[in-house]
């Protein structure tokens, strides 16, 4: 295993085809190259259809490339031999969390993984308990995991995925189907897995406020990579973006569009914070003067 | 047509360890034409609720009123009643089944027992008002097509059923943004070109500030605040109660004004942003 360097996964040429009705091929992954560094934190965006959720599959083999390479520690995902290394290298955590819940506690479904993997039952409650503590849902060892609200049952699929151990986890839309405070829940507890602990995460999203917390944001049309940067490069190009059935944020729509009135609010705001410190740094003066006090 | 809540009360599972009140006490009435959105945390009781509308649930105490008249009361057909008031629930594309977009928007239809003629006639307006083209998708089966038109045929099902209210849980979510935009241009038109009353739950506070003329805002089963979109928007304290969060442009607006420039903070939409700095820094003469 090549664990030299600190690329976690590695993809070179990745083609993903299968054949629809008689003999049309649909590539839905067309010549994928990435390099993930570990301890990054990479935000993938793109339409329906345009290839997110297959290249994730492909990040710890639930799909095999017809084509290309992906590597995942330097070991590749086609050869059966890494398969159970992989799958414990990256886990994954899908949209719905009532999907991904099997047991009848919330402690026996986050054990459910680490008991498969024949690990001894200390070990086994450690990892539990410590995995719970992480998501901020050790108080709700005992509950039955059906009657948490979807933010708590997405914070105990991902507490099930980190008792695994990975070094990464890929995240496929997991606030698509969570309210407002769900989603902060689910959101802070993955931004802390990042910082704090160091876990590589690549998150699918179609919310372009969840997509500028990435370092990196991966833009993805028609089965192709069509940009790779950081979020505020990636949003500041507004039309770009809607070329690709893509939004950015309130505020840097707001930015271009006063931008075209001749207000010149740079385009590459992303927050409230960012715009108001601009707009107060553009005039500061009048009306508008007293804003930087 | 008006529907019309009366000291609602929903509880499950009563008189169980499992008892919950969804509902606590709910009052409320909505006018023929409005445009009103339902927001809370999940768990709030925004689809308890909605399912009281057309009668799927049946109050545990409290009266419901479709066009005046109490739907639980002697000989009344909730049939009659489900037929005027349609609900599309989350995720409707999940219940589509049939064979081609035309059988699975005829069903309804059918099994009103419609003649052919009258059937045929339903679909193709229902797939109209849906923004969905007859002659190109009424042959294709509805698996093969695009998340946002495989919801808008779940909604014709919906609209072929002729009703006069439409009430949407979360009809947009799971959506890119261009099928989000599809969905919910299509649901305005509903409003403003068919004159539908249109209720919407959603978790989209943007998308409420873009649609919604008046919002009800619930919380722990409770009814909180109910009032005008710009109205409620502008009330920190009682979205923070409930758990949301204004519009990113509401809450630029706010913080602008925190800082003392001299903006209005109801502000609901991108170009009413626009506007409203542009007013403000030509006033100050410093954009011509």
């Amino acid at each position: 295993m090549d664990r030299s360097g600190d690329r976690i996964i590695q993809v070179e040429n990745l083609v993903y085809s299968y054949t629809q009705g008689e003999d049309e091929e649909v590539r839905a992954l067309d010549g994928i190259n990435l390099s993930i560094r570990r301890g990054e934190f990479v935000v993938v965006i793109g339409r329906n259809g345009s290839g997110k959720s297959t290249l994730a599959k492909h990040l710890n083999a639930l799909f095999i490339p017809s084509s290309g390479l992906v590597s995942i520690n330097g070991m590749d995902t086609q050869d059966p031999k890494y398969l159970w290394n992989i799958r414990q290298t990256v886990g994954m955590v899908f949209q719905n969390p009532d999907n991904q819940i099997v047991s009848t506690t919330v402690e026996e479904d986050v054990a459910f993984g680490p008991e498969n993997l024949g690990i001894p039952p200390d070990e086994i409650r450690r990892r539990v308990n410590l995995a719970l503590e992480w998501v901020g849902m050790s108080e709700y060892l005992r509950h039955a995991p059906h009657l948490l609200s979807g933010g708590q049952k997405q914070r105990v699929a991902i507490a099930g995925v980190l008792a695994m151990r990975p070094e990464c986890i890929v995240l496929d839309e997991p606030t698509a189907m969570l309210d407002p405070s769900g989603r902060r829940e689910v959101l802070d507890t993955v931004k802390r897995l990042n910082k704090e602990d160091g876990i590589t995460v690549v998150m699918i999203t179609h919310f372009m406020s969840e997509a500028i917390l990435g370092d990196r944001v991966i833009v993805m049309d028609a089965g192709k990579i069509v940009m790779d940067d950081v979020p505020r490069k990636v949003f500041s190009q507004v039309e770009t973006m809607r070329l690709l059935h893509l939004d950015v944020p309130q505020v840097t729509r707001l930015a271009y569009e006063l931008g075209k009135c001749g207000v010149p609010i740079p385009d590459d705001v992303l927050t409230v914070e960012e715009f108001a410190d601009a707009l107060c740094g553009v005039f500061p003066e009048g009306a508008v003067a007293s804003c930087g006090e | 047509m008006s529907i019309r809540v009366e000291n609602l009360y929903h509880i499950y599972n009563p008189g169980t360890p499992f008892e919950r009140c969804a509902v606590h006490n709910v009052t409320l009435e909505i006018q023929d034409g409005e445009f009103v959105a339902i927001i809370g945390e999940t768990g709030s009781g925004k689809s308890t609720l909605i399912q009281h509308f057309n009668g799927l649930l049946k109050p545990t105490q409290g009266r419901v009123f479709v066009d005046g008249v109490d739907i639980w009361g002697k000989g009344v057909h909730l049939k009659s009643i489900r037929q005027k008031v349609g609900l599309v629930f989350q995720y409707p594309e999940h219940q589509l089944f049939e064979e081609t977009v035309f059988k699975d928007i005829a069903f309804g239809p059918r099994n009103m027992g419609l003649n052919d003629d009258e059937v045929q006639r339903r679909v193709k307006q229902a797939m109209k008002m849906a923004g969905l083209d007859f002659e190109g998708l009424c042959d294709r089966s509805p698996f093969e097509l695009s998340g946002g038109e495989k919801r808008r045929v779940a909604m014709a099902g919906v609209l072929a059923m002729e009703p006069s209210v439409i009430v949407l849980d979360e009809p947009a979510s799971g959506l890119d943004p261009r099928g989000r935009d599809e969905v919910l241009t299509e649901i305005q038109e509903l409003h403003q070109e068919f004159g539908f009353t249109v209720i919407l739950v959603s978790h989209s506070m943007e998308d409420v500030a873009r649609l919604a003329r008046r919002v009800v805002v619930l919380h722990r089963a409770r009814l909180i605040a109910d009032g005008s979109t710009r109205d409620i928007f502008d009330m920190e304290d009682v979205l923070d109660k409930a758990g949301l969060e204004a519009p990113q442009i509401t809450r630029l607006m706010q913080e602008l004004a925190g800082r003392n420039m001299k903006v209005r903070t109801d502000i609901l939409t991108i170009e009413e942003a626009k506007h409203e700095i542009l007013h403000v820094l030509r006033g100050e003469g410093r954009v011509s």
